[in-house]
């Protein structure tokens, strides 16, 4: 019994998926749960900034994920797939509760002139924990979700693209700008001190 | 792992256990529901769509009636029940005569 349970928890999303088309078992939807449940729970907390609409929030998207994993055609990854979910259900819970809110940074006037030129990626990942935290909050949430998706995800441009319903190019413009915003926030609220975690 | 990484990390620590449960359950009604719709729902509303607008039975009530026909013993219900005597040879036709005095 042991040994069987093993090799299920052992098997890959895709024959896991495989298997729950076959037979139809809660028990693959279990394993799904069990493998990406906290990371889609840290997600939505990211995006939503509230624990218990996290919590809401991922239950309503595994129920969704049950009901449309049959349509699952594995043209990404598993992971991706659920991950594009993830942020756009965080994304329209956002438009629903605060109507017209913008989605990305597009105020560019306060955006510094050299605009063209790429921002370091140290800027958000040498960033101060409780910063980090606070910055992410105050982010549009698309620039949030474009932020997690390449830098804890590590997904592609491309699949970041795909997920967002965007090209290739506005979705590098998004990165460069939302860096430029995270860093514009952080000099508005802490001064233009060293960027990186050096007190610690 | 970089600061990014290591926040994110802290807030996948904190998804509670119990929601498990909850979706376990939300998944096992939906899944019963769903047994309820495809036995009941969709056989109901084909009966009606049928009875509305007339024509050729649905397959789902054909391929269920064509089933229960070929388990059904016909001599069970074909056949009488009880024996019914024959009639008279008479029975049915009428004396028209007049009786004599």
């Amino acid at each position: 019994m042991v040994s069987s349970a093993k090799k299920i928890s052992e098997l890959s999303d895709s024959e896991v998926i495989a298997r729950f088309r076959l037979a139809q078992e809660q028990a693959y939807f279990t394993i799904l749960y069990r493998r990406y449940a906290p990371k889609v729970f840290a997600k939505c907390y990211s995006m939503l900034s509230d624990e218990g609409m996290a919590r809401d929030a991922t239950q309503e998207i595994f129920i969704k994920i049950l009901m449309n994993l049959t349509k699952f055609n594995e043209q990404s990854s598993f992971s991706t797939w659920l991950y594009s979910i993830t942020y756009n259900f965080c994304i329209d819970i956002i438009r629903k509760k605060k109507k017209l809110q913008l989605l990305f940074t597009e105020d560019v006037s306060r955006i510094r002139n050299d605009a063209d030129e790429d921002i370091s990626d140290s800027v958000l990942l040498e960033m101060k924990q409780e910063r980090l935290s606070t910055i992410l909050d105050l982010l549009p949430p698309g620039d949030k979700a474009i932020l997690l998706m390449k830098y804890i995800d590590d997904l592609q441009i491309k699949d970041i693209a795909e997920s967002l319903n965007k090209t290739e190019s506005a979705i590098k413009m998004q990165i460069m700008r939302a860096k430029i915003k995270a860093q514009s926030l952080h000099d508005d609220l802490y001064g233009k001190d060293s960027i990186a975690d050096t007190d610690l | 792992m970089n600061n990014f990484q290591k926040l994110i990390q802290e807030r996948e620590d904190m998804c509670p256990p119990e929601l498990e449960f909850q979706v376990m359950r939300e998944a096992s009604t939906l899944g019963h529901f769903g047994d309820m719709v495809s036995l009941f729902v969709l056989n109901t509303m084909a009966t009606v769509v049928h009875i509305v607008t007339g024509g050729e039975d649905p397959k789902c009530l054909r391929d269920k009636r064509q089933r229960l026909a070929a388990e059904m013993d016909e001599r069970t219900w074909r056949q009488p029940q009880v024996h019914i005597e024959p009639l008279p040879e008479n029975h049915g036709t009428r004396n028209w005569a007049v009786p004599q005095p």
